[in-house]
């Protein structure tokens, strides 16, 4: 069983990777045949913590999809994007600023590709009325959703998972992840002051008419925008308090969908269309192969080999730390993160398991296994800002500047990505070295 | 019932180098919903509709509350018009294009017309010539009168 589920493993990744077969196929197909080939039983891939589904991942991503679906609809976000604009007194560097900091904040709490399709826009109308180039503007938009989605457990995907496997809560994400994001997001500003601080010049006349701009235009349903900022904050607040209340994430988030869905009056059916089924469904897939791999014994493996390479002790993770922050960053950049962390994790237990002996939260959350999650973290998320096609939200960015005229290449992604890849992930490795291994 | 007998054979064709301001002044100055392009010989190579104009004219990514935010379109509308000032109708035509035959029936292109986007059909003949168009209007006029005995006038 071993070389079928690692056969199944590799040629999936290899189709994931080459873009020619939609992912959810290739992870759908992977799955039926890690089921049909009888490496994991159905019982195991719908039933078994350690080798299923994820369910907990899965609910907390359609519940989420299902309040920003609602949410959306408000035009809050426009307003405050154009409100912003105005408050930068028509500035372009400092709309940038602004703009980023908007992105990273809404990215934190809300999935990082609905917060760049709802500020581009706006973003595109502003450069129109300003007479510039829009293309700078856009892609840091699209590093600001991957950069400030990485501070809290519902972000980005790969959080979502890493806190189900390793059993971390809301909270955990917030006290370790987010001071990082917050230093990287200073230094980054700072460091695109140097870039565009001289770069951005524009007329009064076409200050003013951005000023001119009126933002409470924006606002289609201010009843539906009070019952959801409510149900919104009432959610966050259940977040930050589910390890005392002893709930696991996703019923947080499903009670705040199902009541803001109840309340909204909005129609299910057309609440739940827009719902990206296509993501839910690579994701089970993904388990379920991944699942496989686990219980034929490549996970193991792999993790034997990662600790004969990183040498790491119950006393010292520093290089597994270290690798994990840039082998994950330099991956990300390249395929899609949710896979790369789909199997870092199950491998990551392994390792945990190994090197700290027994199992669950003992292993898992050891002091010295900690600094290893958030690495994980870091790299992951962070490396997705390399290339054009390092995370959702670049695709899309990159798709929406197509459409309206002005199209982002490859290379000219990459020439504002990888300076602030490399910057965000030597930020990162200082960060853990610091915290977690010189004072820790 | 055969289209051919009450098709709209007042057509307004383009030649595919035809410009964009010229394009844009006979969409303005004619009735027609479409503007046909075809070659020399009136072969059918596509359709530019009033929307694909409009569509040239307003940024793609403008929501209606992103419009109403704006004080006067005007300028972006002036700006987009000159960036399109190189584009010609073959540029901006529909390629891909749902015909109808002159020996298609009424209720064909009626079902046809239901099931598409567009307001009008191009017929064209075996060997590709654009010989006239169906629309809403055609059909429903012409249900009323020959099919229902309405008066064609109220």
């Amino acid at each position: 069983m071993f070389w079928v589920a690692t056969c199944i493993f590799l040629v999936c990744y290899a189709a994931i990777v080459s873009e020619k077969i939609h992912k959810t196929k290739v992870a759908l197909v992977g799955a039926a045949l890690t089921l049909v080939l009888k490496v994991l039983t159905q019982d195991d891939a719908f039933h078994s913590v350690d080798l299923g589904v994820d369910w907990n991942v899965i609910f907390l991503l359609i519940s989420m999809m299902i309040m920003v679906n609602i949410m959306s609809k408000t035009g809050v976000f426009q307003y405050i994007a154009i409100k912003a604009a105005k408050l930068g007194r028509g500035n372009p560097f400092s709309i940038m600023v602004i703009f980023a900091v908007i992105t990273a904040v809404a990215s934190a709490f809300l999935d990082n590709v609905t917060t760049v399709l709802l500020l581009a826009p706006v973003t595109l109308l502003i450069a129109d009325e300003l007479e510039i180039d829009p293309i700078p503007f856009l892609i840091t938009e699209a590093m600001a959703s991957n950069i400030g989605g990485t501070a809290t457990l519902i972000g980005d995907p790969p959080n979502i998972m890493i806190a189900s496997k390793a059993g971390l809560n809301f909270m955990d994400f917030i006290i370790h992840l987010t001071p990082v994001i917050i230093i990287i997001m200073i230094v980054w500003m700072l460091f695109w002051k140097i870039v565009f601080g001289k770069r951005l010049h524009v007329s009064e006349e076409n200050k003013v008419r951005v000023m001119a701009m009126n933002e409470r235009e924006m606002i289609k349903d201010p009843k539906l925008l009070m019952k959801s900022g409510i149900i919104m904050c009432l959610t966050i607040c259940g977040f930050v308090i589910h390890g005392f209340l002893h709930f696991e994430p996703a019923t947080i988030a499903l009670a705040g969908a199902a009541t803001l869905l109840l309340i909204s009056g909005e129609d299910p059916h057309q609440v739940l269309v827009e719902v990206e089924w296509p993501t839910i469904f690579f994701f089970i897939g993904l388990f379920i192969i991944i699942g496989g791999t686990v219980k034929a014994g490549m996970i193991s493996f792999m993790s034997q080999q990662m600790i004969a390479l990183t040498a790491p002790t119950a006393d010292n993770t520093l290089v597994l730390s270290m690798v994990m922050v840039w082998f994950s960053g330099f991956a990300s950049a390249i395929v899609d993160n949710i896979p790369f962390v789909a199997t870092m994790n199950p491998l990551l237990v392994e390792m945990a398991e190994k090197i700290f002996g027994g199992t669950g939260v003992n292993a898992l959350q050891h002091a010295k296994m900690l600094p290893v999650w958030w690495a994980l973290s870091l790299g992951a998320c962070l490396g997705g800002n390399g290339t054009a096609i390092g995370a959702s939200a670049n695709v899309i960015i990159v798709g929406m500047a197509e459409k309206a005229g002005k199209p982002i290449t490859f290379l000219r992604f990459m020439k504002y990505g990888i300076p602030v890849t490399m910057l965000t992930l030597a930020i990162s490795s200082l960060y853990i070295y610091v915290r977690y291994y010189s004072f820790g | 019932m055969k289209i051919i007998r009450f098709m709209n054979t007042e057509l307004t064709r383009v030649a595919p180098d035809t410009d964009f301001p010229t394009l844009l002044a006979t969409h303005a100055s004619t009735e027609t919903r479409h503007t046909y392009v075809t070659d020399e010989a009136g072969k059918l190579l596509g359709v530019v509709a009033n929307l694909d104009m409009m569509k040239k004219l307003v940024p793609s990514y403008l929501t209606a509350g992103l419009a109403a935010s704006i004080s006067d379109g005007a300028e972006l509308i002036r700006k987009r018009f000159e960036e399109c000032q190189h584009l010609t109708a073959a540029d901006i035509m529909q390629h891909d294009l749902l015909l109808l035959n002159p020996e298609d029936t009424l209720i064909e292109a009626d079902v046809r017309l239901q099931e598409s986007r567009y307001n009008a059909l191009p017929v064209v003949d075996a060997a590709g010539i654009l010989v006239g168009d169906v629309g809403r209007k055609e059909i429903l006029k012409h249900i009323a009168v020959e099919i229902c005995g309405l008066p064609a006038t109220v």
